[in-house]
């Protein structure tokens, strides 16, 4: 795909990846990953949380002064949504939210540089563990509190969701550890990331 | 909870391990802060 008009506004607009050098198959490795499930259509790959990724897209230097995109760069992807649709629709805040963590993410992967007109979402350091078997508390803090050095884990219940709870140390820098029960992966809004492939379907607790 | 950009190197492989545990030990699957699987904790690692 060509940088054209159209697609040098889009690119230009973000989010977007770019790459000095084009990442070729690497790309469509780390793509499954992200979602084993996606489909492609013709210029873009298509996931199951509602977002596009629009790509390659060929960066001439000319292309890339005009669009103001960093120099150097060769190729690059953007991000889109699918706006409203399904039978259970998220809001599209939320998928545009996972359009700029997958723009990141490829960028972290793949040693892209990252290129948004909007302000970066502040991200933290956040991993979700996603299960289909609920395992008691004590052999959450079993398992956890040894790769932990300040402090021990204290319980504290959620007072807004049923079942689910907290363990966070006292000292700082806390480590925090939530728990969500398996129901909360049917919120529209707390949607299983399509990486877990036929696991997000069955519910998982998080 | 540190910013996942700058997040030091240790804290990011520790934290990486600790949930490995866990999904080892629950039959799970990590997923990090953008969406993507971890397999080991340098996953969590820039390239």
């Amino acid at each position: 795909m060509a940088l054209f008009d159209h697609t040098a506004e889009r690119l230009a607009r973000g989010p977007a990846v770019l790459f000095a050098v084009g990442p070729a198959d690497a790309m469509a490795e780390v793509i499954l990953r992200y979602d084993p499930q996606a489909s492609v259509k013709s210029d873009r790959f298509v996931f199951h949380n509602g977002v596009q990724l629009y790509g390659p897209v060929r960066v001439t230097p000319d292309a890339a002064r005009q669009a103001g995109l960093p120099a150097g760069m060769t190729a690059g992807y953007y991000a889109a949504i699918v706006e409203g649709g399904t039978s259970r629709p998220r809001p599209d805040s939320l998928k545009w939210q996972d359009a700029e963590r997958l723009i990141r993410g490829l960028a972290a992967r793949l040693g892209g540089t990252v290129h948004d007109e909007r302000p970066a979402m502040d991200l933290k350091l956040r991993l979700s563990v996603y299960s289909g078997h609920e395992l008691p508390v004590g052999q959450v803090i079993e398992v956890i509190q040894p790769y932990i050095d300040t402090g021990d884990l204290v319980f504290q219940e959620d007072s807004g969701v049923s079942g689910a709870y907290y363990l966070l140390t006292k000292t700082e820098p806390v480590f925090f550890v939530a728990y969500w029960p398996s129901r909360v992966s049917r919120s529209k809004l707390a949607l299983p990331p399509p990486a877990l492939g036929e696991l997000r379907d069955k519910k998982p607790c998080r | 909870m540190f910013p996942v950009d700058t997040v030091p190197r240790e804290t990011c492989l520790r934290v990486g391990e600790a949930a490995l545990a866990l999904a080892s030990r629950a039959g799970g699957v990590v997923i990090d802060t953008y969406g993507f699987p971890v397999d080991r904790p340098e996953d969590l690692l820039p390239r």
